[in-house]
């Protein structure tokens, strides 16, 4: 979780569906870290929210979002930071 | 975000206010959890409504079985494909992710249940019997679909806390500009804009006051419950409430680097990291699915084949089966009781930076606190001064305060205050050399200066005439700065750093919960045996160099004590890494840049007990959640699996599908329920 360890990298936040469960969670990370670029995929289950680091010139935030959002939970963009 | 309401296009409307929006993405983002609540209470409301024919059909002898049958298969279609249909779809989500989910499980037994009563009515020949469990479908949906309700209110519930911080944040700051005053967005305002804030209002974002004087509510974000002064050059935090008097508030943090908004990333990003305690769960909930589906067939097929049961039972032995297990109750397990205890830590000031943090907190055995900063207030300044033969007060100080005049050690602070406390000079100084741990030396005015402890000063003449009066100075717990000049002593300072007023409880507190206290010094011996004496500290590690702190931690963590290092954020970074936790205090505005996994946000080393204490309570409350989760999958699955046939023989399936699904509803909202009561923590105990 070091900053400095991770220059360049972007987190988005992204609201989801209803996780009712971790195993949906671990779906979704599954499923959006398979995308190149994509550095970390973490859930918070009882927020209903999904943190994806990446490398932004490797993978667009469109394409995270669209794999999220195929995992079947949806996917709102909250937020982007660098 | 501020949008003018005159001219947005975009709105919802949301239980009787209407809610403006500045793009589509944020008007999702907003409508798209209300919309999933209204679509779940008007499935289940029509899935109840299905049921309750359903069952009086079923039970009550209203009509000839064929045609009882036929109403019900018209019933039951509907409600188990159109109001069902979002299992169906979960299934769907499941097989593309490779993933095993609750909705698996409804959809395969609901189904089942349905298939084989459809079957039987459209083909009467084809079962020993013409009985049909469209009621078995309809109520276990009815029964998920409340269950999944109360477990979105008591989620909700559970993530109040972290909306009710982000509700503190104002909307509006009134800019004062050109002495004119107006009423803008708080988007809008930019670092250095002086705002005006009135008695009784909250003030906006995080800056310095620059004008008037007032007390300020600061217990909303920091947890402090007394109201604090504040007068021109202090700083305030955005979302505190002014109480008393008029204040003029210069910006120096708006948007997402306010201690609030750092706050609230702090509490959410905390839920992302796996708790090591969660991974066994997780790693079981991977293999639920297909385990509990295939236990589900052996047992099935196993009561058909030999135990000459009615295909008709069979049926319910698998719907019973896959009903009844629910991997939920032990994904959510620990996330919600890490949600209800970090955001109770963050009500109080205490941010706690992820599950693995609060796992290893809530294990401690010892705490380390560096002195200076932690159980002092960091800010030692001159008690004595004690001058030899041939100077004065005055002159040793001048003397003193100019060698010491660049460095920025706090005791040379100390010393640089006295000596313009005193209105002395600063007199020109040549080739000034720091000696690491020692002190400092330096020529003035022709003369060789030596200023530092023991070590530094052995060479000089007069030193052990000395002894009595360091000693004496030493047992008060003071810092003896010795000064020479041209290799004799000229006289001894006496410094001292003031112990914060809750230092001593805070001591208690945490020796109260069975843990080590050991407190690390740059101090010697004499002085830090004093400072311990008085705070009842037990054990102490003195002389140590900055750089010395990780190796006195490591030397702690050999003898196998658990170690919380307890240090200023920044300075102390290395250190709080290498401890198992590290406890970083009284940061001021900069929360997010601070080393360590837990930060306090209150200068009050209590707040180190209380943490602990928290992080014990959360740890004890996902220890019974995963128990409770693991015990209920362990004995119920036996159960549907027929455990209980030899007592009461196989009628207990009539039965046991409904209480499946009741189980299987509520076993996650207990346990989300249970860690609820985390909310009743107390910080002050």
């Amino acid at each position: 979780m070091d900053e400095r360890e991770r220059p360049k990298e972007s987190r988005a936040v992204f609201l989801v569906r209803e996780i009712s469960c971790s195993t949906c969670g671990l779906a979704i990370e599954k499923q959006v870290k398979k995308l190149d670029g994509v550095k970390d995929v973490g859930t918070a289950v009882m927020l209903n929210k999904v943190f994806v680091d990446f490398d932004p010139s490797r993978v667009s935030l469109e394409e995270i979002r669209k794999a999220v959002h195929r995992t079947g939970y949806g996917a709102y963009l909250t937020l982007k930071k660098r | 975000m501020y949008v003018d309401e005159t001219t947005a296009t975009l709105k919802a409307r949301v239980r009787g206010t209407t809610y403006y929006f500045c793009s589509e993405t944020c008007l999702q983002q907003f409508v798209a959890p209300e919309r999933a609540l209204r679509l779940l209470k008007l499935s289940l409301a029509a899935s109840a409504a299905l049921a309750v024919p359903i069952l009086l059909i079923t039970y009550l002898p209203l009509f000839p079985q064929r045609l009882s049958n036929y109403i019900l298969l018209v019933l039951d279609t509907p409600l188990q494909f159109i109001v069902g249909w979002r299992f169906y779809r979960g299934t769907w989500d499941s097989i593309r992710n490779r993933m095993g989910n609750m909705d698996v499980l409804i959809a395969l037994g609901t189904t089942a249940a349905w298939a084989y009563s459809a079957a039987v009515t459209l083909f009467p020949g084809l079962a020993p019997s013409s009985g049909v469990y469209f009621d078995t479908s309809a109520v276990i949906i009815t029964l998920i679909l409340a269950g999944n309700y109360l477990e979105h209110v008591t989620k909700a519930r559970a993530s109040d806390a972290v909306r009710k911080l982000m509700d503190l944040q104002p909307t509006m700051a009134r800019r004062l500009k050109d002495g004119v005053e107006t009423e803008i967005p708080v988007e809008q305002v930019e670092v250095g804009d002086v705002l005006v804030v009135k008695p009784g209002e909250r003030i906006p974002v995080d800056g310095v006051v620059s004008f008037g004087a007032s007390t300020v509510d600061e217990s909303a974000v920091t947890g402090e419950s007394m109201p604090v002064d504040k007068v021109a050059g202090d700083k305030v935090i955005g979302a505190t409430i002014n109480r008393t008097g008029l204040l003029q508030v210069r910006a120096d943090n708006v948007g997402q680097d306010t201690v609030l908004a750092q706050i609230v990333k702090l509490v959410e990003e905390a839920q992302i990291g796996r708790a090591p305690i969660q991974r066994l769960a997780d790693r079981i909930a991977t293999y639920f699915v297909p385990v509990v589906v295939s236990i589900a067939i052996v047992a099935s097929l196993a009561w058909y084949f030999l135990g000459h049961i009615g295909l008709n039972f069979a049926v319910l032995v698998f719907v019973s089966c896959v009903v009844i297990a629910c991997p939920c109750a032990l994904g959510i397990a620990t996330p919600a009781a890490l949600l209800v205890g970090t955001s109770k830590g963050a009500q109080n000031g205490i941010l706690i930076k992820g599950g693995e943090y609060l796992e290893r907190a809530g294990k401690v055995n010892a705490v380390v606190f560096d002195k200076t900063g932690t159980l002092t207030t960091g800010k030692p300044s001159v008690t004595d001064v004690m001058p030899m033969e041939g100077y004065d007060a005055d002159s040793i100080t001048t003397l003193a305060g100019s060698v010491e005049r660049s460095s920025e050690h706090p005791t040379a602070k100390a010393i640089v205050n006295e000596s313009s406390k005193r209105g002395l000079p600063i007199l020109e100084t040549k080739d000034s050399e720091i000696v690491a741990g020692s002190g400092i030396e330096a020529e003035v005015g022709g003369r060789k200066v030596l200023l530092g402890n023991r070590k530094l000063l052995s060479g000089s003449s007069g030193l052990s005439a000395l002894e009595e009066k360091l000693d004496g100075l030493e047992s008060q717990g003071k810092t003896a700065v010795i000064l020479s000049v041209d290799g004799h002593i000229a006289g001894i300072i006496g410094i001292a750093d003031t112990l914060k007023p809750t230092a001593k409880d805070a001591v208690r507190a945490i020796k109260d919960l069975g843990i080590k206290v050991v407190m690390l010094t740059g101090d010697n011996a004499k002085v830090a045996e004093s400072i311990s004496d008085e705070v009842g500290i037990d054990r102490y590690v003195a002389d140590v160099l900055p750089q010395g702190k990780e190796e006195a931690i490591e030397s702690l963590q050999k003898e196998g004590l658990v170690v919380a290092m307890v240090g200023d954020g920044i300075n102390d970074a290395p250190a709080l890494a290498k401890a198992d936790v590290g406890i970083a205090i009284g940061s001021g505005t900069d929360i997010a840049k601070e080393a360590g996994g837990i930060v306090l946000i209150k200068d009050d080393p209590k707040d180190v007990a209380t943490a602990i204490r928290l992080s014990r309570s959360t740890l004890s409350k996902i220890r019974q959640n995963l128990f409770w989760a693991f015990a209920y999958n362990t004995v119920l699955i036996p159960i549907a699996a027929g455990a209980l046939v030899p007592f009461f023989g196989i009628g207990v399936y009539n039965t046991l599908p409904f209480l499946a699904a009741a189980a299987m509803a509520v076993s996650s909202v207990t346990v989300v329920t249970n860690s609820l009561t985390l909310f009743r923590f107390k910080a002050g105990e």
